[in-house]
């Protein structure tokens, strides 16, 4: 059977009768009738079958999968058949919603038990995460809870817990929620191996239950879900009710005109829209792209508008949790006017009722678009109403397009790692210190998982050398090995007493967060922090903005960053580039395609007012997008398309020499490109190559004497080894040192905490930079370099896509054409100021946009 | 071999000076032991420095013997008490040394706490500073007024020193390297780290204030010539620190 997709709901009296009298009678007396996702649920649960559920918020997702579980729990408590022992997983990935969900259900729990005349055995509910205390985790395995809530790495830890998985022995329903946020991240490859040992212990299958938002393809989460058995994914059905609420959707454009409105205009006017749909509506959630765009835009609310400022507040991850936590409760009791968020307030956390969601810029991802968005109108019948503000025009294309895509229910697909031996290694670490395991069988475990499914082997075998320390001495393994492996015999089990602890000390996934400290060279001066992604992404030579100066990245020491400051420079990489979110593939794939409609008509000189009429944008919005593909169109006499890659050979403002690359494929695949591209052109003219990438292309700077032949360019880029020159290119890089180290720490390479000691991340790193180099000499293929180059290469940037560009540029399924202009044509626009500032205040930007613009319409008229 | 001065030539291309109206091999800065350190602090480098030193000491030998050698500090990496495994690795490396050289000689670093326990086994004299004719040897730990040195020429390691050099796409290649050059009169020479794992000071990068040594900190190495050393093949030889950090 494998997957399959219900889509026929039962009658809410079958689905009813399935409950409990008790239980179905409470129901009854709190809801009028059933919701999309419980018409579905009650009764596939109720005949134990693995589900996956996808529907908006409001629409009762949690009783949906918990409601017959309850059923249950009644059942055999008034039978006094309930025993101390653990039921049910609930699995989120954060703390916050583990809260809401715990109080979720004790309503019913206590309103049903009183009815009952609490004349039965209570069905105790527990909290399991890193903030339990000892002593109330002594208590759960007295009397251990009959619903466990908990997170995926405690749950990974009670694996490993030797009295509390006793009592785990007969847990029959796992609930895993906001999956799709859990199957896109380490974090989720992880939990998808701790769900594998768990029905392994239990010795039985597990009816598997997953929630999510809107997500696609729903058939590959389910199978991600309940993974395989004897290499066949197990039975699940998927409920896809999540397109039943309406979407009210709308993209204003806040000027009449976007190119000659200067920056601080441009602002105040999209203040003034922001304002008066805030007082239009009774609760208004704002997203904007970047933490820094939130501090800004509630600090404009608070200070320059007639709201209270008790009314506004904002909510990111940089905030502590209490702070978080005191917003989510003013939210819920009705106290805020408007709420602006980053991404922290994406995930299901129960916020109360939002009438509308605005977005300030492109959120960059259709699937993350209706997420947002989903999170108003909260009550099940309520239309979700988005409205999202474009301040350029990529950003009203984009966001044009991203609207018609909802409208249509295109979302992008969701990318789920693979093989990631890191975290594998952490499992094996954890499996060996549970028993001694035969390779087959742990091997066959591993592969049920679907990130595994397909792990080589050899692979497994390698990475089970590396973890008993087999890379050292016979003598040093006491110290290196953290199992104990056996090729021969084919076994392998726990080694050494610190084992444990290494273990419950250093698992998770998550690396620790740093800042980096910035100095100038010379003068020394401290001049701030960076975030050590960002710290990533530079390249020697890249300039960027800090505290309001420009500066030159000169190297990088350890944890301390050191520029020059370079006053005159423009910056070619936003300080936001790293917090960016990247433009998915499958959304540049649709601008693509629309762009090619466009062209088509403008080909035989037609109007396109009819073609940009189908996206739901306001009459400004739609003016500034026809005029921008008729002035590109005009200017460039070509369109670039997902078909079509043009290859600009131009001039920037202060007149250097740049190859801009217009091609439409989502930041992620530019990466990889741009990487091959600067190799193969500075290898053809022996030059050093500045890229500058975003997500509609890319740009070379490249020398004012060396001419360059695109043809042989793109012959060369068709021919050559990808994979190899951009393991080439990242090995020297402080990207992959720093991933190096995350990857090390995960696999317990580099621990974080020992003997009780925390390990700074500064020694770490340290110990990083030396590290490759051994691992290099010992093996070139060692596991954990393969991991590093495997998660920059796969999960950081997407080779396999920008692999299949060239595979089509190769077999001219994507054609290019290369263009000859005196200033960057208009599409060529905001890669070529790329990094002035950031998207909400950009002045000088503007005023290079619109001195660019200028020059361009001197020479068409 | 390059010739650095009169009478002094670097083995080329290894971080070894050779001295010949000393009859003597000189290296600095062996940080045996390392990698138990590492681990101790949870950081598991695999154990390969020893067999790499001895395999380049070998290396060294072959290409020019001499009477005797002088260790320029840091033979060991732990600077408090001595580890176990660092013991048996200074003894061991010593051992081996002794069927290759007449005479060893030790110059005490900063990390050599408690070497004299190991060098007494082998009646090995441990100095804070050695002079013979016109040459003073110092590991370069410690503040000095050069300007009252009586000999002509020093010789120190303990900077650990490098280069650092971008290719064409921006990948940093960093080399180990000898300096020398003129200080109030004085020929200095620093040689770069023997340890595989030394992480050296890029001197054509950091500002001179960021020096490890005090004694450089208060000289103008910009004018020193640098030798550098791709591992395994050959010299790299540059006019100046000062030109190469133009070049950066």
């Amino acid at each position: 059977m494998g997957i399959s997709f219900l889509r026929e709901p039962w009658t809410d009296e079958e689905s009813l009768s399935c409950l409990d009298k008790d239980v179905r009678e409470w129901f009854q007396s709190k809801f009028k009738r059933l919701t999309p996702p419980q018409k579905f649920s009650f009764k596939l649960i109720s005949m134990r079958k693995n589900v996956i559920i996808t529907a908006p918020t409001g629409s009762g997702k949690t009783f949906s999968a918990f409601m017959v579980i309850l059923s249950e729990l009644f059942r055999l408590s008034k039978e006094r058949k309930l025993e101390d022992k653990v039921y049910c997983i609930y699995v989120s990935p954060l703390r916050a919603l583990d809260n809401d969900i715990y109080k979720n259900l004790m309503v019913p729990l206590q309103e049903i038990r009183e009815k009952l005349g609490n004349d039965i055995d209570e069905i105790r509910v527990g909290i399991r995460t890193g903030d339990i205390s000892p002593y109330e985790k002594q208590k759960q395995l007295k009397k251990p809870p009959h619903i466990l809530i908990t997170t995926p790495e405690s749950l990974a830890i009670i694996l490993n817990s030797l009295k509390f998985v006793e009592k785990l022995k007969d847990v029959q329903w796992v609930v895993v929620d906001e999956i799709h946020e859990l199957a896109s991240s380490k974090r989720g490859v992880h939990l998808s191996l701790t769900l594998e040992r768990l029905e392994h212990l239990v010795g039985k299958e597990l009816v598997r239950i997953g929630l999510g938002a809107t997500l696609y393809p729903l058939e590959e989460v389910a199978k991600y879900l309940v993974g395989y058995k004897d290499g066949k994914e197990r039975d699940c059905i998927v409920v896809d009710v999540s397109w039943f609420k309406p979407f009210d959707l709308k993209l204003i454009c806040p000027t009449d005109d976007i190119i000659y409105t200067d920056a601080e205009k441009l602002n105040s006017l999209m203040y003034k829209e922001l304002e008066n749909i805030i007082k239009n509506h009774r609760t208004t959630l704002v997203f904007t792209n970047t933490r820094s765009g939130t501090e800004r835009v509630v600090y404009h609310l608070k200070k320059n508008s007639k709201f209270k400022e008790e009314e506004i507040a904002a909510h990111h991850g940089s905030l502590s949790r209490d702070i978080r936590w005191e917003v989510e409760n003013k939210l819920k009791n009705g106290k805020l006017k408007a709420v602006v968020s980053s991404t922290s307030l994406e995930l299901g956390i129960d916020i109360g009722y939002i009438d509308v969601v605005v977005q300030i810029g492109s959120p960059k991802s259709v699937s993350r678009c209706v997420q947002r968005i989903g999170r108003s109108g909260h009550g099940l019948e309520d239309t979700a109403k988005g409205i999202i503000i474009g301040m350029d025009r990529d950003d009203l294309v984009e966001c044009g397009i991203m609207l018609k895509c909802i409208r249509e229910r295109k979302l992008d697909e969701v990318y789920i790692p693979r093989n990631c031996l890191d975290v594998l290694a952490q499992h094996i670490v954890g499996m060996a210190l549970n028993k001694k395991w035969k390779v087959e069988e742990a091997f066959s475990l591993i592969r049920r998982s679907y990130c595994y499914r397909d792990l080589p082997y050899h692979t497994f075998i390698s990475l089970l050398h590396y973890l008993a320390g087999h890379y050292a001495s016979l003598e040093d393994r006491n110290v290196y090995g953290k199992i104990w492996f056996d090729e021969d015999e084919g076994v392998f089990g726990r080694r050494g007493k610190y084992t444990k602890v290494i273990y419950y000390l250093n698992i998770g996934t998550i690396p620790d967060e740093v800042k980096v400290d910035v100095f100038t060279t010379n003068p020394r001066r401290y001049v701030g922090n960076i975030e050590e992604d960002f710290l990533e992404r530079l390249r020697r030579g890249d300039i960027f903005v800090l505290g309001g100066s420009t500066y030159e990245f000169k190297y990088a020491r350890g944890m301390r960053c050191f520029v020059e400051e370079r006053k005159e420079e423009s910056p070619t990489i936003p300080a936001w580039f790293s917090e960016l979110l990247p433009l998915s593939y499958d959304l540049a794939i649709e601008i693509g395609k629309f762009r090619e409609r466009v062209e088509e008509r403008l080909k035989k000189k037609e109007g396109i007012d009819d073609i940009v009429s189908e996206l739901p944008v306001d009459e400004r919005a739609k003016k500034a997008i026809i005029e921008y593909f008729e002035a590109q169109y005009r200017y460039a006499k070509t369109i670039p398309t997902h078909r079509k890659i043009v290859i600009e050979k131009t001039m920037d403002l202060n007149g250097r020499r740049v190859v801009v690359f217009h091609c439409i494929f989502g930041r992620r695949v530019n990466d990889a490109l741009s990487r091959l591209f600067a190799f193969v052109i500075g290898k053809k003219l022996k030059t050093d190559v500045r890229i500058t990438i975003n997500d509609n292309g890319f740009s070379l700077m490249i020398p004012e004497n060396k001419d360059l032949d695109i043809d042989d360019v793109i012959k060369l880029a068709t021919e050559v080894d990808m994979e190899k020159i951009l393991r080439e290119n990242i090995r020297r890089t402080e990207l992959m040192k720093r991933r190096f180290r995350h990857c090390a720490s995960r696999s317990f390479l580099v621990l974080r905490n020992y003997k009780g000691h925390k390990i700074s991340v500064r020694k770490q790193q340290i110990g990083a930079e030396r590290l490759i180099r051994v691992c290099q000499e010992i093996d070139p293929s060692f596991p954990i370099l393969e991991e590093t180059y495997r998660e920059i290469l796969e999960d950081l940037m997407d080779i396999r896509k920008a692999k299949e560009v060239i595979e089509k540029l190769k077999k001219s399924q994507i054609r290019y054409e290369v263009i000859e202009t005196k200033h960057p044509s208009p599409f060529a626009h905001n890669l070529i100021l790329l990094g002035d500032a950031d998207i909400i205040l950009m002045k000088d930007r503007k005023k290079r946009l619109m001195e660019l613009h200028e020059k361009i319409m001197k020479e068409l008229t | 071999m390059k010739k650095i001065s009169e009478n002094i030539f670097a083995i080329e291309p290894f971080p070894a000076l050779y001295i010949s109206d000393l009859d003597c091999t000189v290296i600095a800065d062996l940080h045996l032991g390392y990698e138990t350190i590492a681990s101790e602090c949870g950081v598991f480098v695999p154990r390969v420095q020893f067999e790499k030193s001895m395999q380049t000491m070998e290396k060294i030998v072959n290409k020019k013997k001499t009477k005797r050698i002088i260790l320029l500090g840091d033979i060991k990496h732990e600077f408090s008490g001595t580890s176990y495994h660092e013991y048996r690795e200074v003894s061991a490396f010593l051992d081996f040394l002794s069927i290759y050289f007449v005479e060893i000689i030790i110059v005490k670093g900063n990390h050599d706490t408690f070497i004299h326990r190991v060098a007494k086994k082998y009646r090995i004299e441990v100095f804070d500073t050695f002079t013979e004719k016109d040459y003073l040897f110092v590991h370069g730990h410690k503040d000095m007024d050069i300007k009252k040195v009586r000999e002509d020429k020093i010789i120190m390691g303990h900077e650990h020193p490098s280069i650092a050099l971008f290719t064409d796409i921006g990948v940093k290649e960093k080399l180990r390297c000898f300096l020398y050059g003129k200080a109030y009169g004085k020929e200095v020479i620093v040689l770069p780290a023997f340890s595989f794992f030394a992480e050296g000071s890029d001197v054509n990068l950091i500002p001179k204030e960021e020096l490890l040594s005090p004694v450089l900190r208060k000289i103008d190495i910009d004018s020193f010539k640098v030798i550098g050393i791709i591992e395994g093949d050959s010299f790299l030889e540059f006019p100046s620190v000062g030109k190469l950090r133009r070049f950066v």
